[in-house]
């Protein structure tokens, strides 16, 4: 639970209405809807942000598959990409797979370079991996983006534990 | 006293006379162990001050701690200052209680100096900083009474009080009930892979 408050969801990809938290029975008939199906909500993106809230609830199994099946319909605009991939991203990093993780926001982030979060994920899947140098660099243009984010908070303070070497010095005055 | 990153070893007894006047006495073998007049003290609101024309500095007092202490300052640096009252009545000129000021003042050897931690927040935060913390020793080399006379976070407190509780000195004979001292520290953070 501790890993779901430092990985940043884009939510607001549906053009339509978000959809609540869903039950398994509704997310089963999601994934067995036949593509043309002309019923659905919209395009592929009620996948996409059904994806995104099963990650923000820490079913990350869930929303991998929710957000992988999402961008496989067509439609999908850029900026609806580079966030699912950023949400994959989060996913990832939130089930300790750093190195899925750091892949899915590169390919984020070579869409849409001024998403803080995809920036702000990669640094975390960084620093899951010891990779403190790139993670800070990383976590240096998210704030630049998004200084007062409670996640850059978070993972600066984590950086700043790992890269951080205490020293107390004490003088004695006569 | 402390603050000049020169003079080094700064004991010296200070004495307040009803009239007005201040003086002062360092150890025989640094100042001859003979009273020195400085200036007159003066009462300002919740501060005791007095000046020395030697050295140029000015010294005032905050009242509100259990014993005389504060800053000083001359045109250049600025210090702090620690007093503990003594029973030793003596006039002007003459030695002080018919023995050297040193006497009065055993130095201060560390017996335990105590780290204090460095609170996990200030890392998580990049927060560096200092405290200075001034206290009474008996002769037994127990730290009592300590006050914080410089904080720049209030982060670093209970480490810094923590850290004097469990420190203590070198005790003296006990014809010397106590002395003062103050200790400063300083909170650095050093970057690892930057």
């Amino acid at each position: 639970m501790a890993h779901k408050t430092l990985i940043g969801l884009t939510m607001s990809i549906s053009t339509g209405v978000a959809l609540a938290q869903l039950d398994p029975a509704t997310l089963r008939a999601l994934e067995n809807r036949q593509p043309d199906n002309r019923t659905v909500l919209g395009g592929g993106n009620e996948l996409l942000s059904a994806g995104a809230e099963a990650i923000r609830y820490g079913r990350y199994d869930d929303g991998i598959r929710l957000t992988l099946m999402g961008l496989e319909r067509p439609g999908n605009s850029d900026h609806i990409r580079a966030a699912a991939l950023s949400n994959l991203c989060a996913a990832h990093a939130g089930k300790n797979e750093p190195d899925q993780a750091i892949s899915y926001c590169g390919e984020s982030i070579d869409i849409n370079e001024r998403n803080w979060r995809a920036w702000s994920n990669r640094s975390y899947a960084y620093w899951l991996k010891g990779m403190y140098q790139e993670a800070a660099a990383d976590l240096d243009t998210a704030t630049a983006m998004n200084p007062d984010a409670r996640q850059v908070a978070q993972i600066r303070g984590m950086l700043n534990e790992a890269g951080l070497r205490p020293n107390v010095i004490m003088e004695d005055h006569q | 006293m402390f603050g000049h990153p020169t003079r080094g070893d700064e004991r010296m007894l200070l004495r307040l006379d009803p009239n007005g006047d201040v003086h002062s006495a360092r150890g025989s073998s640094i100042d001859g162990g003979e009273w020195r007049l400085l200036s007159g003290w003066a009462v300002r609101r919740n501060a005791a001050t007095f000046s020395d024309f030697t050295t140029g500095r000015e010294f005032s007092a905050d009242l509100g701690y259990s014993t005389l202490g504060g800053r000083w300052n001359d045109a250049l640096r600025s210090g702090g200052w620690w007093c503990l009252a003594i029973e030793a009545a003596d006039g002007p000129g003459t030695r002080v209680g018919s023995r050297d000021p040193e006497y009065w003042l055993p130095p201060l050897i560390p017996e335990v100096m105590a780290t204090p931690w460095y609170p996990r927040q200030a890392i998580r935060a990049a927060k560096e900083g200092n405290a200075v913390a001034c206290f009474t020793v008996d002769a037994e080399g127990t730290i009592s009474a300590a006050a914080l006379i410089e904080l720049s976070d209030e982060i670093f407190r209970n480490p810094t009080l923590s850290a004097l509780q469990r420190s203590s000195y070198v005790g003296w004979n006990d014809a010397v009930p106590a002395r003062p001292g103050c200790r400063s520290f300083s909170f650095e953070l050093e970057s690892i892979f930057r």
